[in-house]
């Protein structure tokens, strides 16, 4: 069922960027290896019980001929001793020379052992197939995540979401797809090829001749049409992207359409999309779906042939060659001819087979090739060794480390000048130093940007959307590196801080919450994965939140799902604020949403914040006045500088873009 | 943090188990309309499906004869009859390729003229669907159900058409043939069929809930990516990551389980169809090679057995084997399509809740609007308007002002009759909203929404939504009255200018004002402004406002509003709560009566309003 895969796989698989040649070469390199390395026993007893399940069905077809019909048919009726009905008789010499003394019945028992063993080994191979496919892919995946997690931000911007995410959908699953389904198969194949063709090569050469001859013109009919229904099955699945997003537009612009009376004309436009569909729909299967009839009459064709081929041989008295002599057939050794014809199918079967599955492999290659990429991304670099430990005041008030939990904090800083461990307490101090950033080398967006701010002071970013606001946080906490300049926390520059250690340091509220998918108690202990469930209360309570959460019906346990969608855009930002109160650092970056929420919770938001805010180090970027007015310093950020800076009655007073932006004459904001 | 572990566990095990409100039957009676305009396509397929088959088998039957003429080569047959047979053999094959190739082709275009009639239909009748019913199933949802899940049914249809000729056909022929070619061996195949038709659908049967546990759990594991990639920076600040890929590694661990135990049932599928052909061709050579040698004693003609049906016979049990397999496929197919179906039926089968009456009114008289006693709750017993009574005379001005969650969308939706009342009445020009023709009453009203839309397509091409017969005069002059001419003239290819989905490339406000421009272009009776001047700067929203005043006196106008100011000077405000209009009046009314009121009017108007150019 090549069509029903190629339509299931993920959309937008065709605007995927290309893998080069040598990308895939390494990832088949990669893949085996993955094989070899952690289920080499395993891989090598698949191989063994492929051989014995491809050499059970050659077998069957030998037996039929060379021994049944040989050995003990053919003997009986020439020589008139009835060697089957009689069970004791035995078998003088017989021409497969694998019988010789057998009575019938024994040889029977024989067979039916070989042929349980072939079942068996069977059922094993792809047992353990399924055994090393899905380990290999669980592997993958986790290591694919694990790395994803150590990934710098500055990926996921580059990237963008529907890339990564496609990689886990679209790449993932064709790799599954090949390993579990594919792989297996097309090894049984060519391992039954092969043996069946050494059986041939031993029976006749010419005929053998004959079957390649066939093999090759359905490997390349086969090719034919695989190529050709991939390509309307592009066309169908790229067609499939656009009458989606019609059906996405036009049903979320529902309201829209109603209102305007729209329904007709809409339904117009949506045949003209599913008309394109159908066409693509129609030629690609009618490719697919012509070529199993075709390639299974090619073989009766084939089978035709041979036998009349082989009775040429039979009737003119011609030498028949085989790979090790040469015989002129007898009517005794007509077994040998109709176990041929026999291989010539189990030979020809698996190409049709095979060759279809070329596809989903080239997929899976290239598949492959863009999971190991994203695993050979650079991870985020972190040289830093400066690192928080739990303190206790010493007989000066300098920080002493302690093991014990504390609730105070200090920088434990070695020096590499051999000088012994100096100790500061964490405070929340935050000093940008003449600091240059580029997200691309050579562009900066921020300049010169100089700013201060002392253990509990609050400072406000303000300016117009793209002035470079947000970068200045990401800097803080190390999303991005600076180019030029110094950032400080506590005074020391926080290349040096590890940056897990920096982290803690650092709470944030983003504009837009994100919440994962666990309960309510869990996504609040995001924060602090050591919080009591006391504290995850407290923290909710501060942030305002307790109420809504407690009018859930299972209060801090109810499950959200598909990121919290349940939840309105005030309560996520309510949960986000528990959730850093829950981490409970000295220093917070907060973006104030935009977003218009109801004003009863905006209230309890605004509220919310405002506690959060106290006794702490506080950047944030505003939109709403009271916050402006409670900063200690307002920095009017455009163009990534800093323009102007001071408190709001000050920068009133100046008349200049603060006053612009705050008495709403600019529409620039 | 010991239950960390078995949370992706947890999650899968709460999913709801797959319930079905139709029998497989209904289903497939119910689907089979939507095969209109194709039942040609399938019945030749029917046809060229049978021949191929028939083909097939004589392919074997007369193989049978040439393993004999060549077995007996030199004694009692010549090269002639090898030739004969041959010729014959190879002639059947080729009307089966043709046959084939027939049906291939036309099973094509039946299954994927099926599909397109089904999307169509859905298409046509989620277009009279109400939000409710459009709630109901989301947005996504809907998408998914006309799109992929209409193309999983199309391939199972694919599949089947053929499928459901040639499997039992073939197996019934080539049955028929093992009792022709010879009766006393064919008991063999009436006692293997069933058992290995029995393993196959028990197997499929076992391992479907396995793969659905599976798929689920595909779900889970997309998710935790999801809201990484989107969350990443929350991550990274908490330094949860650690957490996060041991969420991921459980979700991971389950996936390999799952797949690993429904691949080990699915495993036997495999070695049940070779064990069930090693065991016909070992009875069948044994018993038969007993006949063979037995009756040569006695007398040799053609229809005793003989080396040519003992071959015959054994190809018998492939053909046999392959249309087991073929049956036990097609289950897989209905089974896994099952879902698919069901989901298109619920799509089809729901029942549009707004629709117009039997003999509607087909005229609005004037703009007056009546609510009568209205109550709406959008879930049973949880009104979110109360007993709304207010009547609107024709060509007023209506300034609505609420926090979020006071109805005042739900309170204007119901004039174009975008829900139904739960209680009471809403008049338009005398007549109940529900006695008109939908048609006409939503030409009369032109709702410009709080969420609204632009299409892809020119700025042309969405202003004509409003009309679509408008000339350019007309739309300029709509442009002009929502300020949309001031931008207009900036953009380099005026009103042919691209808006690309979802209207991304204008800026909120110019979305808005178009939007405006839209609406005019209707000419309506009722013009309903939905927060929709939210994104313009004053100045922009004065001017909309002074226009729309001067050119539409006659329209009754509903502004609903953050901004004190768009509503000040209106006919009279409504101040709504919690589903009530808990004030009425013009502003100077409103400052004495109301604090909400008050409180708005001092905080946005007595000193700066900070972010109102946002």
């Amino acid at each position: 069922m090549p069509a029903n895969n190629n339509v299931n796989r993920g959309r937008g698989m065709t605007a995927r960027a290309p893998v080069s040649k040598k990308a895939k070469r390494g990832a088949i390199r990669r893949l085996v290896g993955y094989v070899f390395r952690y289920y080499p026993g395993q891989f090598a007893l698949v191989l063994l019980c492929v051989l014995l399940t491809s050499a059970t069905s050659v077998i069957s077809a030998y037996a039929i001929g060379n021994i049944i019909v040989n050995d003990y048919i053919t003997p009986s009726l020439n020589a008139g001793i009835n060697y089957i009905g009689t069970p004791n008789v035995d078998i003088a010499a017989s021409t497969s020379g694998f019988t010789n003394g057998l009575p019938f019945w024994a040889a029977i028992v024989i067979l039916a052992g070989i042929f349980f063993v072939g079942i068996a080994a069977n059922y094993f191979y792809n047992l353990l197939m399924s055994y090393i496919g899905q380990g290999v892919q669980r592997r993958i995946r986790d290591e694919l995540f694990a790395h994803m997690e150590q990934l710098p931000v500055s990926y996921f911007d580059r990237r963008g979401r529907g890339d990564i995410m496609s990689v886990y959908t679209n790449d993932v699953d064709a790799l599954r797809e090949m390993l579990s389904r594919v792989l297996p198969m097309v090894a049984s194949s060519l391992v039954t090829m092969v043996v069946c063709l050494v059986f041939m090569l031993m029976s006749d050469l010419v005929l053998t001749a004959i079957v390649l001859g066939f093999g090759i013109v359905i490997f390349l009919l086969t090719r034919y049409f695989s190529k050709m229904s991939s390509h309307y099955f592009i066309e169908q699945q790229i067609e499939l992207g656009k009458m989606d997003s019609y059906i996405e537009e036009m049903t979320s612009g529902q309201r829209v359409v109603k209102v305007f009376n729209y329904e007709e004309r809409n339904i117009e436009g949506f045949k003209q999309h599913n008309d394109t569909f159908f066409k693509d729909s129609v030629k690609a299967n009618r490719f697919a779906n012509i070529l199993m009839p075709t390639v299974n009459q090619l073989g009766n064709i084939q089978y035709a042939l041979l036998a009349l081929v082989g009775s040429l041989f039979i009737a003119n008295g011609w030498t028949s060659y085989y790979l090790v002599g040469s015989r002129v057939y007898s009517v005794a050794a007509i077994g040998i001819i109709i176990s041929f014809l026999m291989y010539s199918k189990t030979f020809v079967q698996p190409i049709g087979q095979v060759s279809q599955q070329l596809n989903a492999f080239a997929l899976a290659i290239a598949g492959a090739a863009r999971i190991f990429a994203m695993m050979d991304e650079p991870t985020e670099v972190d040289e830093g060794y400066v690192e928080l430990c739990n303190a206790k005041e010493g007989p000066d008030g300098n920080p002493v480390e302690c093991k014990e939990r504390t609730g105070r904090w200090a920088w434990k800083h070695p020096h590499h000048d051999g000088s012994p461990t100096t100790y500061r307490w964490l405070q929340g101090e935050v000093t940008f130093d003449h600091v240059d950033f580029a997200y691309i080398p050579g562009k900066t967006v921020l300049h010169d940007i100089t700013l201060y701010a002392e253990p509990g002071q609050k400072v406000a970013f303000v300016g117009p959307t793209g002035a470079g606001k947000t970068t200045i946080t990401n800097l803080i906490n190390r999303f991005y590196d600076i180019e030029d300049g110094k950032v400080r926390y506590d005074g020391i520059n926080i290349n040096k801080i590890k940056k897990k250690d920096l982290r803690h340091s650092l709470g944030i509220v983003l504009q837009d919450t994100r919440l994962f998918t666990d309960t309510i108690k869990e996504n609040i202990r995001f924060g602090n994965p050591d919080a009591t469930d006391e504290q995850v209360v407290a923290a909710a309570k501060l942030a305002n939140a307790d109420y809504f959460i407690e009018h859930l019906p299972q209060g801090y346990d109810t499950v959200l799902s598909n990121a919290g969608a349940s939840l309105s855009q005030g309560q996520r930002q309510l949960l986000a604020i528990a959730r850093a109160a829950v981490a409970d650092p000295p220093v917070m970056i907060l973006d104030e949403a935009t977003s218009s929420i109801d004003s009863r919770t905006e209230a309890l938001v605004q509220e919310g914040m405002d506690r959060l805010m106290k006794g702490r180090t506080v950047f944030v970027i505003a939109h709403r006045l009271s916050t402006v007015q409670n900063a200690d310093v307002i920095m009017v950020i455009d163009g990534g500088r800093i323009i102007e800076r001071g408190s709001h009655e000050e920068l009133l007073a100046k008349k200049g873009k603060y006053y612009q932006l705050y008495t709403g004459n600019s529409i620039a904001f | 943090m010991a239950n960390k572990k078995t949370r992706a566990a947890k999650y899968a095990d709460m999913r709801q188990e797959e319930t079905f409100q139709h029998s497989i039957v209904q289903t497939v009676r119910y689907l089979s309309k939507y095969m209109h305009g194709y039942w040609k396509d399938t019945i030749i397929t029917w046809c060229a499906v049978l021949v191929e088959s028939i083909c097939e088998v004589l392919v074997v039957y007369f193989m049978q004869d040439l393993i004999n003429s060549v077995q007996n080569l030199g004694t009692t047959t010549t090269m002639n009859s090898v030739y004969l047979y041959a010729g014959i053999m190879a002639a059947c094959a080729l009307v089966a390729v043709g046959a084939g190739i027939l049906a291939g082709i036309f099973a094509a275009s039946a299954s994927a003229g099926f599909g397109k009639n089904l999307r169509e239909a859905m298409f046509i009748h989620i277009q009279d669907y109400s939000f409710r019913n459009i709630d109901k199933f989301s947005t996504s949802s809907i998408v998914t159900r006309t799109t992929t899940d209409v193309t999983n049914v199309q391939n199972a249809v694919l599949m089947i058409i053929r499928a459901v000729v040639r499997a039992p056909f073939l197996m019934i022929i080539s049955l028929i043939m093992c009792f022709i070619t010879d009766w006393k061996l064919a008991w063999i195949f009436l006692i293997i069929i069933p058992i290995v038709l029995f393993a196959l659908l028990g197997l499929a049967k076992v391992v479907h809930p396995y793969f659905v546990k599976v798929f689920n759990t595909y779900d889970d594991l997309n998710e935790s990516v999801e809201e990484n990639v989107d969350g990443i920076r929350v991550v990274k600040s908490f330094n949860r990551e650690e957490d996060q890929i041991r969420h991921f590694n459980g979700v991971s661990d389950l996936i390999y389980r799952c797949f690993f135990h429904a691949e080990s049932i699915i495993n036997f599928n495999s070695p049940v169809m070779q064990g069930a052909v090693y065991t016909a061709e070992l009875l069948i050579a044994y018993f038969a090679s007993y006949q063979i040698v037995g009756h040569h004693r006695v007398s040799y003609d053609g229809s005793a057995m003989n080396v040519g049906k003992l071959s015959t016979l054994i190809t018998y049990v492939m053909l046999i084997m392959m249309s087991l397999m073929l049956i036990s496929m097609v289950y897989t197919m209905i089974i896994i399509g099952r879902n698919s179906s069901e989901r298109i039926v619920e799509i089809l089968e729901e029942k549009p809740e707004i629709v117009s009456p039997a003999n509607p009114i087909r005229e609005v008289p004037n703009g007056e609007v009546d609510f009568e006693d209205v109550s709406y709750a959008y879930v049973q017993g949880k009104p979110v308007l109360n007993h709304i009574n207010v009547k609107v005379p024709s060509g007023a001005t209506i300034g609505i002002l609420g926090s979020t969650g006071s109805s005042k969308t739900t309170l204007v939706s119901l004039i174009a009759r975008l829900y139904d009342v739960t209680e009471g009445k809403v008049l338009v020009g005398g007549h109940d909203v529900r006695d008109y023709d939908l048609r006409v009453l939503r030409d009369a009203v032109a709702v410009v929404l709080q969420k609204n839309t632009l299409f892809t397509g020119t700025i042309r091409d969405n202003l004509k939504w409003g009309n679509a017969n408008a000339t350019d005069e007309e739309i300029m002059k709509a442009c002009d009255v929502a300020q949309v001419t001031p931008f207009l003239k900036d953009m380099p290819d005026g009103l042919d200018t691209k808006i690309s989905q979802g209207g991304t490339n204008v800026s909120g406000g110019q979305k808005q004002r178009l939007c405006i421009a839209r609406a005019l272009l209707k000419n309506p009776k009722i013009l309903i402004l939905d927060d929709s001047t939210s994104a313009c700067d004053t100045h922009t929203d004065a001017l909309i406002r002074e226009g729309l005043q001067h050119e539409r006196t006659d329209v009754t106008k509903f502004i609903i509003a953050q901004r004190v100011l768009s509503v000040k000077d209106c006919d009279e405000i409504w101040v709504m709560n919690e589903g009530k209009i808990v004030n009425r009046g013009n502003s100077e009314t409103l400052l004495e009566t109301s604090q909400v009121y008050r409180e708005l009017y001092e905080s946005q108007l007595g000193g700066g309003d900070f972010d109102a150019s946002k």
